[in-house]
């Protein structure tokens, strides 16, 4: 698997440590990792990682829109139209705003290609007080480890409309923590971003795909 | 009965004032906001202003979807 994670700005640095999580899991899956961390993750190195490991799982972390995902600094890593045939015959988890809407959608012009991703905002509450601890941030917390979902069920084998359900899932579970009447005002200013994740995360293109059997 | 955008905007900011100080909302590249700046960009209907506002509305459109789902 190849996975990108840019690491400029606070976002991109909460994405950057929640995705710990997914290297320690893929590393004890014995998955071949390619980790492009911080000023690794350009475009130069991302095509040609991808063109020498092949890989059937790529990773992305980072900002982006409808029609591109972006890198260190916000380098455009691959845009519709231009590059994107990079990443046909993958399955794409991209945690970056909107890009399903107009990459993902051309990039399923490929029968063999998934991409799960975002057709609207990706949005999530942090603590600044976390700021330079992301991982013990409780707020952050509710929204990444869903998130990070999909990439631990796709490594565990399970097909990319199933990753992608359970982590929907998962957002839910937390919806409804809550919704609970122990939670305050201020925990529940939390909801409106969660349902949108929810509502906006798609599973696009071949469903049953696997990255292990 | 019919709401005026001027009550949904003042809906979405009475909402907002319930993010606890000390938290930001994330919102891609568009940056990171704290509980008052959102307050002005709903106010002066600034892009990101818009998109809370459509953020919150789809939350309320949206709730008893879930809810009613099959877990």
């Amino acid at each position: 698997m190849i996975i990108t994670r840019p690491n400029h700005d606070s976002a991109t640095n909460y994405l950057f440590m929640w995705s710990k999580f997914i290297l320690e899991a893929a590393s004890k899956s014995k998955t071949t990792i390619v980790d492009l961390a911080g000023k690794k993750a350009t475009r130069d190195n991302f095509e040609s990682h991808v063109k020498k490991l092949k890989p059937n799982f790529i990773m992305i972390n980072g900002h982006g829109n409808k029609d591109f995902f972006c890198g260190q600094k916000n380098e455009i890593l691959v845009k519709k139209g231009d590059n994107d045939g990079v990443l046909n015959n993958t399955v794409v988890y991209a945690r970056s705003c909107s890009s399903a809407s107009g990459l993902g959608k051309a990039c399923i012009k490929n029968v063999n290609t998934t991409y799960i991703g975002y057709n609207a905002d990706y949005f999530f509450m942090f603590d600044e007080d976390k700021l330079f601890h992301p991982l013990e941030d409780n707020s952050a917390k509710m929204f990444l480890e869903p998130s990070n979902y999909v990439a631990l069920s796709l490594l565990k084998g399970h097909t990319a409309q199933e990753a992608n359900q359970r982590s929907k899932d998962e957002i839910r579970k937390n919806i409804l923590k809550l919704l609970a009447n122990t939670a305050t005002d201020g925990d529940q200013s939390m909801l409106p971003l969660m349902i949108s994740n929810y509502n906006h995360q798609v599973c696009l293109g071949n469903g049953n795909a696997r990255i292990r059997e | 009965m019919n709401i005026t955008t001027e009550e949904i905007k003042q809906l979405v900011i009475e909402r907002l004032r319930c993010i606890p100080v000390g938290k930001k909302i994330s919102i891609g590249a568009d940056g990171d906001f704290t509980s008052d700046e959102l307050i002005n960009f709903v106010e002066t209907n600034d892009k990101v202003g818009n998109k809370i506002i459509k953020m919150q509305l789809e939350y309320l459109r949206s709730l008893k979807d879930i809810l009613n789902q099959d877990s």
